[in-house]
């Protein structure tokens, strides 16, 4: 695989949340506004880099009975490291993000692509692949955060539309809510796979299966992922 | 002290329920909720081994990190502990206690990933719950989540036999779906408050 | 021997991983200086919102006032004894660990004159709306208790929150008036 497609296969393609259906809870919980999700794909993207890149450089030393648990105490790492800087310097953003910050460490993208690439892989490579999924993570969440701000709340990246233009609806607060979350999402998603259809290409049935870092076990059980 | 504690079971059960309000274990809730006994099984593993998290990082931390001002490394602390305590306990169902195991066993390892379990015991030590409180809290958390995945469950056996547009068959409707039972659990704000408070 | 080894060397790499992290963990920690910040706002910030809430204020100065009470973080007091600020904090949706902070003014009376939100880590768009100026127009005037005023559809925990802080810091009037507005 050249390193052009290594890395661009995370943003539109593999994309981690729109077509592999990973990472759903910081996708619906940090999508309020365009910009936390920004802030949030951001911080998940830096830890994504770092993690694949020691991981990557440690799959020669970890033993395999103890490979997930090294691999957490890595990310754990790495997602205590942006908390510490974002608290320091951008407190805002610490505040929106609140625990799901600290979540980030159980982000099965992260997780996914430590047990499934960076293992497996080139220091070089497995950054351009965290790189690339990061950056799609951030997409993704940015078009949600879009949506959902636009919709229920009037406004973009903090910009009121009432302002700009003089006039506009009343905000549908509905879409600000949890459910208007997964509304969104769900609608996200089907326009996606109409994409993804006119493009012959076959969408995922199924929720995350395919990018999941427990694959392999659940492949083990008898009925394999069906069994869930 | 027992108000205390119904307000906090039943404020983590309905009000704040763990995956419809707080967005945490999506995952499980949207990949294990299409049979009702797997959901009941995915259920049953998430509240034990919630209970089970939530006691051992209660005294990790009181008696470890907060005396040494250790607080900042609770993330990594806990998430450890977690991961390590799953491994640990399907090896020993997996070798004595069979038939829990074929009970429980698949979702375990799924367990590690879920962010509702580390999100419990990051959630107890940011409200500074005691220890008590602590394991209500987890109770009333697993609680939740059991009962949006069968409830969820019962929806979807339904979803599944509609017939719906061509570019919403799948996952979209599923997230339609979440989307009115999440409206439905709306409902109960003021619940708690308006009966206890 | 084969067999000790298949336990040492896991527990082995898995502890020496982790003690590494923690290490590069604790360095970042005081580099950084995370753990100094101080939270909240200092007196003169403090002075600043306070004169936003009292409309008729002269001259605002940080009143020397113990009450003994967590919540009530600060008194500003008017040297023209026009009114009272109240500096207090009310627990919302983001918990007990990042509570709602609130300056409100009071005319002599007791009457409302005046909310400023000043750290609301509420959710961003939902418990956030309280901060709305429009929305806090509705607790000007409103004396005794602040259960008449309504809460936003959709932020209830964070209006519910304010409304409780409000009620909290009338409490304290009562209390503060005699000693600062005599």
């Amino acid at each position: 695989m050249s390193n052009f497609k290594t890395f661009s296969k995370g943003i539109l393609e593999e994309n981690p949340v729109l077509v592999m259906l990973l990472g759903t809870c910081p996708t619906l919980a940090t999508t309020t506004l365009a910009s936390t999700g920004v802030g949030m794909g951001l911080a998940t993207t830096f830890v994504l880099v770092c993690s694949n890149i020691v991981i990557s450089m440690l799959k020669r030393v970890i033993p395999k009975e103890v490979r997930l648990p090294c691999f957490i105490v890595v990310i754990a790492g790495f997602v205590t490291f942006v908390s510490f800087i974002l608290q320091a310097y951008i407190p805002d953003l610490y505040d929106s993000l609140g625990i799901f910050l600290s979540l980030i460490v159980v982000n099965c993208i992260i997780l996914g692509r430590a047990e499934m690439f960076a293992s497996k892989n080139k220091v070089g490579a497995s950054a351009l692949d965290g790189l690339g999924m990061g950056l799609g993570f951030t997409l993704a969440l940015f078009v949600i955060g879009s949506c959902r701000e636009i919709l229920g709340f009037g406004s973009w990246l903090g910009i009121s539309f009432e302002d700009l233009l003089g006039f506009w609806p009343e905000p549908m607060l509905f879409f600000i809510t949890p459910a208007g979350g997964f509304f969104v999402f769900g609608v996200v998603i089907a326009v996606v796979n109409l994409i993804m259809r006119a493009k012959n290409r076959k969408p995922k049935e199924k929720i995350g299966c395919e990018g999941c870092p427990h694959k392999a076990e659940c492949t083990k059980q008898e009925g394999g992922c069906d069994a869930c | 002290m027992l108000k205390e504690m119904l307000v906090i079971l039943f404020s983590a059960i309905l009000v704040d329920n763990f995956v419809l309000s707080k967005f945490m274990g999506i995952c499980p809730f949207l990949g294990v909720s299409k049979k009702m006994d797997s959901a009941v099984g995915m259920g049953g593993a998430v509240i034990f081994v919630m209970l089970m998290a939530s006691a051992m990082t209660y005294p990790i931390y009181e008696y470890l990190l907060v005396p040494y001002h250790l607080e900042y490394l609770n993330t990594m602390a806990f998430i450890l502990v977690i991961a390590l305590f799953v491994q640990l306990v399907e090896i020993i169902l997996k070798r004595y206690i069979k038939p829990l195991y074929n009970a429980l066993g698949v979702y375990l390892p799924l367990i590690t990933t879920n962010c509702a379990v580390l999100g419990v015991t990051l959630l107890n030590v940011e409200n500074e719950y005691n220890f008590l409180s602590s394991m209500v809290n987890s109770l009333g958390a697993g609680l939740g989540f059991t009962l949006a995945l069968i409830l969820f469950a019962g929806v979807r056996e339904r979803v599944e036999a509609a017939d719906v547009p061509q570019a919403f068959k799948g996952v979209p409707i599923t997230l339609v779906a979440a989307s009115i039972v999440a409206v439905s659990f709306m409902g109960f704000n003021g619940l708690v408050t308006g009966i206890f408070g | 021997m084969g067999k000790a080894k298949e336990i040492l060397v896991p527990t082995l790499a898995l502890t020496v991983i982790a003690v590494l992290v923690a290490v590069l963990l604790a360095v970042t920690y005081n580099a950084t200086g995370v753990g100094n910040i101080q939270p909240g706002l200092s007196d003169e910030e403090c002075v600043e919102y306070a004169s936003t809430v009292i409309p008729d204020a002269q001259k605002l100065i940080k009143a020397d006032y113990q009450s003994g009470e967590a919540d009530l973080l600060g008194v500003y007091q008017d040297e023209g004894k026009t009114g009272v600020a109240l500096h207090i904090q009310t627990v919302g949706y983001a918990g007990k660990s990042s509570p709602i902070e609130a300056l409100i003014g009071f005319d002599k009376e007791g009457a409302v004159t005046g909310i400023v939100i000043v750290s609301c880590p509420e959710t961003p768009g939902l418990g956030t709306r309280i901060e709305d100026a429009e929305y806090l127009k509705n607790y000007t005037g409103v004396s005794g208790s602040a259960d008449g005023v309504d809460t936003i559809t959709g932020a209830t925990i964070s209006s519910t929150a304010l409304k409780a802080g409000v009620n909290f810091a009338m409490e304290q009037f009562e209390a503060v008036k005699g000693e600062v507005l005599a």
